[in-house]
């Protein structure tokens, strides 16, 4: 299927705002983990100290959820689209 | 008309081959533990340990040998994801993650994670970023794709100078880490043991290029995922009798926190400290530093500026880059990038219980003891310098011993605290040097992959034919090994701050550049190569002075020199770009193409249409 300059220019501007999203929430990962844990320092999960489970925990869990969702992402706005394009 | 995209064959046979090889090497561990039960001198044990797995690693190097150019710089472009996964994650971890990594955790605490922190993110950037693009791009190298963005050898040229230090320091620091834990089983000088290893290397991935370090590596994987899961959970089942020990170590921590408390193994501590007091002391040193406490060990800031500074320089490692090349289409690189980010995630969270465990051993059997009423296994790692208890021996009555050990093979010590039969030992000893491996053939083939066809056949035989591309390839992969080799017996630093200031230049000289070059069809020639020099000479100055004895710069350690390095680059970076002419439509279409997923590779184009004489040879 070819696809038209709309269809690329949506895609392209999808593809982005994915990317955008991405990057904010690893962002977002990396700054409010150190924060949030010491705000939450006085609880306990699975017996562990509830600040040090998010930082040796919480952050890769976080890290790893990010990256699954944003290869479905990508992989749902490239299938939508079926990128081949002509020379 | 539809365009005929031809995406390589994937080899139907690896899942049973990498099989074969996972029940190799259990049955080699088993046939040790049972020997070991019937005599077997533990020398021989540790030897066979340790050497058959290398021999396993270089037959399958051998054994894939190739002529082909593709097969040699790019595997065949063939490699299915989860394969790829497993590779990408062998080339961030490594000896320097495994061993080193875990040490610093053991004496640091909790606030050195963000080091595990860092490479987790830095893989999941470079997916975000990175890997769609250098993927559509199709080109073979870092360098390579500044070519093919900006068609320039100039740049070509410069990138390829810069990739070559940062791959060297990190080669030298994991030819320390795995001769220092070689040296507890093979009763040679160190030095000796890194030659071995060079050589070792070099006869993996001499014959078949990225295709023999993609199969060894995943090999090493396996050893390495297999080696540290039978210790640890057999540790735990011991100590909480569950077997998941990441999830499961919860109350270890706990009792550890106390007997710190207890045994007054905090005396030392006395709030944060520098990041170059908590990771540069390599030598026998005693515990002071609480494990669980948040912020006991780095401040909030720098536990913050050693994340940024990792994952940015991990976003962008060369051999990182180079791996991405190696699957047939995009979707495969995402998805291997995925499994990469599993891997080196379940490995990041389990060894910090390698840490707590041993701690918790030393602590509660060791620590505040009388010398004379130590347990075996101490006498028995004191024996193999593995560990040094201070205090009077030869009297019994003078009082209490302090525990020292060595931050980089701390983790060795588990199977010997726990008790567990000495081939645990070396089954730990083998996933470790399984990992330095891994990561050290990456380096030496990055440099050997921009040696041949960045420097030889870009700039300077452009006629050359395949077979003599292959000869600069293999002899760059030995020049490139002795000149780490030789560094790595030269450098009087320790393996985590040759690691940290690679990460630091690579970091600093190609995110800012590749950031700026995939999302910006501003970028310019000019300002990518002022960049990239900037953003090189800032991280080096700044580590040279600092180690000269200049002060630091707002408070940030030579450790995390990316920091300033990556800012000044991009700084130049964005200034010439809007300084220069307005974006070309070749460069916008360019922008534009590598962010479609589908279509053949602009390389694989270029060659078509050069063929064709369309257009000059790439």
């Amino acid at each position: 299927m070819i696809i038209d300059e709309e269809q690329k220019r949506q895609h392209l501007r999808r593809s982005k705002r994915i990317v955008v999203g991405a990057v904010v929430f690893l962002a977002a990962i990396i700054i409010a983990v150190p924060v949030l844990a010491q705000m939450l320092k006085t609880y306990v999960f699975l017996r562990f100290p509830m600040d040090y489970f998010m930082i040796a925990h919480g952050a890769v869990f976080a890290v790893m959820a990010l990256v699954f969702w944003f290869i479905s992402a990508k992989e749902r706005a490239d299938s939508e689209i079926n990128t081949i394009t002509p020379l | 008309m539809s365009l005929n995209t031809n995406y390589p064959v994937v080899n139907p046979r690896l899942g049973a081959s990498f099989a074969i090889f996972t029940s190799a090497f259990i049955s080699l561990v088993l046939m040790l533990m049972i020997l070991e039960q019937l005599g077997l001198a533990r020398a021989t044990i540790g030897q066979l340990i340790i050497v058959m797995p290398v021999l396993f690693y270089m037959a399958i190097g051998v054994f894939v040998r190739t002529i082909s150019v593709e097969d040699f710089f790019i595997s065949g472009q063939r490699v299915p994801a989860l394969y790829n996964g497993l590779s990408l994650s062998a080339n961030c971890t490594g000896g320097v993650v495994v061993l080193a990594f875990t040490g610093a955790f053991l004496f640091g605490g909790v606030d050195l994670f963000a080091i595990g922190i860092g490479v987790c993110a830095g893989l999941a950037l470079m997916l975000i970023l990175f890997a769609g693009a250098m993927r559509k791009t199709g080109a073979y190298t870092l360098p390579g794709f500044f070519a093919l963005r900006f068609n320039s050898r100039l740049v070509r040229l410069a990138a390829a100078v810069f990739v070559i230090p940062p791959a060297l320091l990190l080669f030298a620091a994991e030819l320390k880490l795995g001769a220092a834990v070689a040296a507890f089983f093979v009763p040679l000088p160190q030095t000796t043991l890194a030659m071995i290893g060079a050589a070792a290397i070099v006869a993996t991935i001499a014959l078949g290029g990225m295709r023999s370090l993609t199969w060894s590596q995943c090999g090493q994987v396996i050893v390495l995922l297999f080696g540290l899961a039978i210790p640890i959970i057999a540790v735990s089942v011991m100590l909480t009798n569950l077997p998941l020990p990441q999830f499961t170590y919860g109350q270890v921590l706990r009792d550890v926190a106390q007997l710190e408390i207890s045994k007054s193994l905090l005396q030392g501590a006395s709030g944060p400290q520098g990041l170059s007091d908590a990771l540069q002391a390599s030598d026998y040193q005693a515990f002071t530093r609480p494990i669980a406490r948040i912020f006991g060990t780095l401040s909030p800031v720098d536990f913050t500026l050693l994340i940024l500074c990792v994952m940015i320089g991990t976003a962008v490692l060369p051999t990182q880059m180079a791996r991405l090349s190696t699957t047939p289409n995009v979707p495969a690189v995402r998805k291997s990038l995925g499994w990469a980010v599993l891997f080196t995630g379940v490995l990041v969270i389990t060894l910090p219980a390698f840490a707590v465990f041993v701690k918790y051993y030393v602590a509660s059997g060791l620590s505040g003891q009388s010398v004379s009423e130590l347990p075996f296994w101490s006498r028995m790692a004191q024996s193999m310098n593995l560990i040094r208890v201070t205090g009077d021996a030869l009297a019994p009555a003078a009082g209490e011993g302090v525990v020292l050990l060595k931050r980089d093979v701390a983790m060795l010590l588990l199977p010997l605290a726990a008790e567990l039969p000495y081939v645990f030992f070396g089954v730990v000893a083998t996933a470790a040097i399984a990992a330095v491996l891994a990561a050290a053939g990456g380096q030496i083939l990055s440099i050997a992959n921009v040696m041949s066809n960045d420097i030889y056949h870009a700039l300077l035989s452009r006629g050359a034919t395949p077979s003599r591309r292959l000869f600069v390839a293999r002899l760059s992969i030995v020049l490139a090994a002795t000149a780490g080799l030789v560094l790595a017996m030269d450098s009087p630093h320790n393996p985590v701050t040759l690691a940290l200031w690679a990460i630091s230049l690579t970091g600093a000289t190609f995110f800012p550049a590749l950031l700026i070059s995939i999302w910006s069809a501003r970028a310019s020639t000019i300002a990518v190569l002022s960049g990239m020099a900037a953003g090189f000479c800032a991280t080096a100055a700044y580590i040279v002075m600092t180690e000269g004895g200049e002060p630091t710069w707002f408070g940030i350690d030579n450790l995390i020199a990316g920091i300033i390095g990556a800012p000044v680059a991009a700084a130049v970076t964005i200034v010439l770009s809007i300084l220069s002419p307005r974006a070309s439509e070749e460069a916008r279409e360019f922008i534009e193409e590598i962010r479609l997923s589908g279509s053949e590779t602009i390389h694989a184009r270029s060659l078509r249409l050069a063929a064709r004489g369309k257009i000059p040879k790439p």
